[in-house]
């Protein structure tokens, strides 16, 4: 069912939006969820599916062929899309967030004009290239290295993990123009196309989850970028990371509605369970602990989505949210992996079969606690904002 | 009780470790999870050197020693690699219900072949639909002319493979008792008796080099004398199974644990972050403080159950063997999970193993009855006999 909460006031376009996702989701996406795990891939037509939605340019201004989503609406569309495979998701991911929304927020027009409406349709995929077999929680770190000569800019260097590497024509690479200043003026945002001559992209990763998702290695090596495909432009070298933290301070926000979104769905395959097991003849008074279980899972989400649609009303408002985006991201997201656990004791030696789903959810859920961001840096983040 | 182990048991520890490092090679491993197949070789090997069947008594291929030997030594393999550990530790899964309960001639005909490593032995309890609640079971066996003729689905059996050599299947051979769990007993079922169909249970979270399939016997027909002890106590027999049964598994996620646990330490030794040993952040310090402090207390819970079971000559104590699988089960998910979370986003991928050691230990914390069925089973104990 797909439910608003009435505290939040939306257009009836958007209305209209919701519950055609919500749709797709019933329809389509969830009779197929199985098969994208199987196969590890979501089939072409599918995307398609989203792509007619506009699900590839939510944030994506009208102007520029995207839907113009507040925060708070494109966290609905999340909490709902994510009650299935949480790699339907995935794919629409980083063209919505930390593949493009640097084009969005630091781009020349000339960029956005060339780039955006392309992204929004989903004719284009993007891709967001930051973390490094050295630089994972300490992004400063990065080695990728970024020179000047010329007319165009070279660039050397690895990036590791990169979500939908293997879809994307368009890479936002994060890469050192200066050596010296780091994180404090020395790194510049690139946008890379495919097939640019130096630049390739390595196989899939075997990982724990998210099987119908990829994420690759990419490799530069002497990779050739014009001179002006520094996001923002000549003006905004340097500025990078800066750039690179905006768009994380989002993606928090999207990572709890995602957590939201699976930890709703395990909850009602958890009821479902319930309901077979008192209609077997078990006693109920056998299933009291299970019953506690599942109204911890509702004490939990309840909090969460209070949590995450008022930092997002917040952040709509105009306010900076980087903590509390910290706060909903770890909270969220670490309840998922909880209430996935607990929903495997319901389920008993049933909840270790792929069939089931629920163990699926347990696996997909868990990388959301180390990318974006991994607990323990969010933590960082809102400690220091707090003795601050 | 001490947990000092003497010289032959670090004898036999030393034998595993030795035997781990030269078998469990990370190539042949990577090999065997590409196509989830039974480490046939490696198991043959394990019963050459005597580690399967330890327990059994010498007359039936044994080496005449302990549950505790059992155990240390399911520790360790479980330890080198969770997934081909728990397939040797299990390779006699229900064979333990023969040694307590079977005639001379059903240990003679089985035992020395489970300990010799030339089939699998598997244990047939719960049904579809049933889970945990396996007094319930609706599998049915009637006595007809000399033989009994059994009609029924298992599921969950582990060991359901090309492998096995029989199955030891809990029926029912009373309908009208006062309680359900009254009119079970046990049998002694071939794996090749016409009748028996086995379909492999698909896809699982983890153990996925472990044959689990569901078993249907359609008319089997078996000799009178493949009856295992007395008809109706086939439920007495499962319980003090299961209570033997739940301190190897119980060993089997203390090694999980110490392995997850020794990968994981091992890399935040040497991996490096904001120009700083990860080991030397006080944040990593105090977690691998309390993952270690779970493994202690696992590890002595675990040893005091599997003593107290040699003590009393293999009659297991339900409470202290459903603690310790409680305690260690528990150890396992959580060591695991933090281990996931040390080693950030690699933690997330495959090679690393720590995922998978996790999701080993969440499926064997589901097995020999969830943490649910361990707290009613020691809540029962304890409301019996009172805390000491």
């Amino acid at each position: 069912m797909s439910t608003i909460p009435i505290d939040i006031e939306v257009s009836e376009e958007f209305r209209r939006l919701h519950a055609e996702v919500g749709d797709l989701v019933r329809t389509s996406l969830e009779p197929m969820s199985l098969q994208v795990e199987a196969e590890e891939r979501i089939p072409e037509e599918t995307v398609d599916a989203l792509r007619r939605l506009g699900l590839f340019g939510m944030p994506v201004p009208k102007a520029y062929g995207g839907l113009g989503l507040t925060t708070v609406e494109e966290m609905l569309v999340y909490e709902e899309l994510t009650q299935t495979n949480a790699c339907y998701r995935s794919r629409i991911g980083t063209s919505n967030g930390i593949g493009s929304m640097g084009i969005v927020y630091d781009g020349t027009e000339e960029q956005k004009r060339a780039y955006l409406p392309r992204i929004a349709s989903g004719e284009i995929t993007t891709a967001f290239a930051l973390t490094e077999p050295d630089a994972g929680s300490d992004a400063a770190n990065i080695r990728t290295a970024a020179g000047l000569a010329g007319d165009h800019w070279v660039l050397n260097g690895n990036k590791v993990f990169i979500t939908n590497a293997g879809e994307a024509r368009l890479f936002t690479v994060i890469a050192l123009t200066d050596e010296k200043k780091r994180a404090r003026g020395g790194v510049t945002a690139f946008i890379v196309e495919r097939g640019m001559p130096g630049f390739t992209v390595g196989a899939a990763d075997v990982k724990m989850g998210l099987k119908g998702s990829h994420t690759h290695e990419l490799v530069f090596k002497d990779c050739r970028v014009p001179r002006d495909n520094v996001i923002g432009g000549m003006e905004k070298v340097g500025q990078g990371f800066r750039t690179a933290m905006k768009v994380l301070d989002k993606g928090r926000l999207s990572m709890g509605a995602c957590a939201l979104g699976a930890s709703r769905k395990v909850m009602q395959l958890c009821c479902e369970h319930l309901r077979r097991k008192l209609a077997s003849g078990r006693p109920k008074e056998s299933l009291q602990a299970d019953q506690f279980a599942l109204a911890d899972m509702a004490i939990q989400t309840y909090a969460a989505r209070q949590m995450l649609y008022h930092t997002a009303r917040l952040r709509d408002q105009g306010r900076t949210v980087t903590q509390e985006a910290s706060m909903v991201k770890v909270f969220c997201t670490e309840m998922a992996s909880r209430i996935a656990d607990a929903a495997l004791d319901i389920l008993e030696e049933d909840g270790c079969l792929t069939a089931n789903q629920v163990e699926m959810f347990l696996r997909d859920v868990r990388l959301y606690r180390l990318y974006e961001g991994t607990s323990e840096i969010q933590r960082i983040v809102i400690a220091r904002g707090l003795v601050k | 009780m001490t947990v000092e182990l003497d010289k032959s048991r670090l004898q036999i520890q030393k034998a595993v470790r030795d035997f781990v490092k030269g078998e469990f090679r990370k190539e042949v491993v990577e090999k065997l999870l590409e196509g989830n197949a039974f480490p046939e070789a490696i198991w043959k090997k394990a019963a050459e050197l005597g580690f399967i069947g330890i327990h059994f008594p010498e007359a039936y291929g044994g080496a005449g020693l302990g549950v505790f030997e059992n155990a240390l030594i399911a520790e360790e393999l479980c330890r080198g690699d969770s997934s081909v550990g728990c397939c040797l530790s299990r390779a006699g899964c229900g064979a333990e219900l023969l040694l307590r309960f079977g005639t001379e001639s059903q240990k003679q005909a089985w035992l020395p072949k489970v300990a010799g490593g030339s089939v699998l032995c598997g244990a047939a309890f719960t049904e579809p639909g049933l889970g945990n609640d396996i007094a319930r079971s609706q599998t049915t066996a009637v006595k007809a002319g000399d033989g009994w003729l059994i009609n029924g689905a298992k599921s969950f059996v582990v060991n359901a493979g090309p492998q096995a050599g029989c199955y030891i299947v809990l029926a029912r051979t009373a309908a009208d008792v006062p309680e359900p769990a009254r009119g079970l007993s046990t049998f002694l079922v071939e794996a090749d008796r016409p009748g028996v169909k086995v379909a492999d249970a698909g896809r699982k979270l983890g153990c996925r080099l472990m044959p689990i399939g569901e078993v249907c016997f359609d008319r089997v027909r078996v000799p009178l004398e493949h009856r295992v002890g007395p008809e109706n106590r086939g439920w007495e027999q499962v319980a003090a199974f299961l209570n033997e049964s739940r301190i190897l598994a119980a060993a089997q996620a203390l090694g999980m644990a110490q392995g997850a646990f020794d990968r994981s330490f091992a890399y935040v030794k040497q991996r490096e972050q904001f120009g700083t040993k990860i080991i030397d952040f006080q944040v990593t310090r105090h977690k691998v403080a309390e993952m270690a402090t779970k493994i202690e207390a696992a590890r002595l819970l675990t040893y005091q159950a599997a003593q107290s079971s040699d003590a009393k000559k293999g009659k297991s104590d339900a409470r202290l063997s459903a603690m310790a699988k409680l305690y260690a089960g528990r150890t396992a998910v959580e060591v695991g999970d933090e281990a996931i979370q040390l080693l950030g986003g690699y933690g997330y991928i495959q090679d690393y193993e720590v995922e998978r050691f996790f999701r080993d230990a969440k499926t064997i914390e589901l097995f020999d009855g969830t943490r649910g069925t361990q707290r009613t089973a020691i809540a029962e104990d304890l409301v019996k006999r009172g805390l000491r």
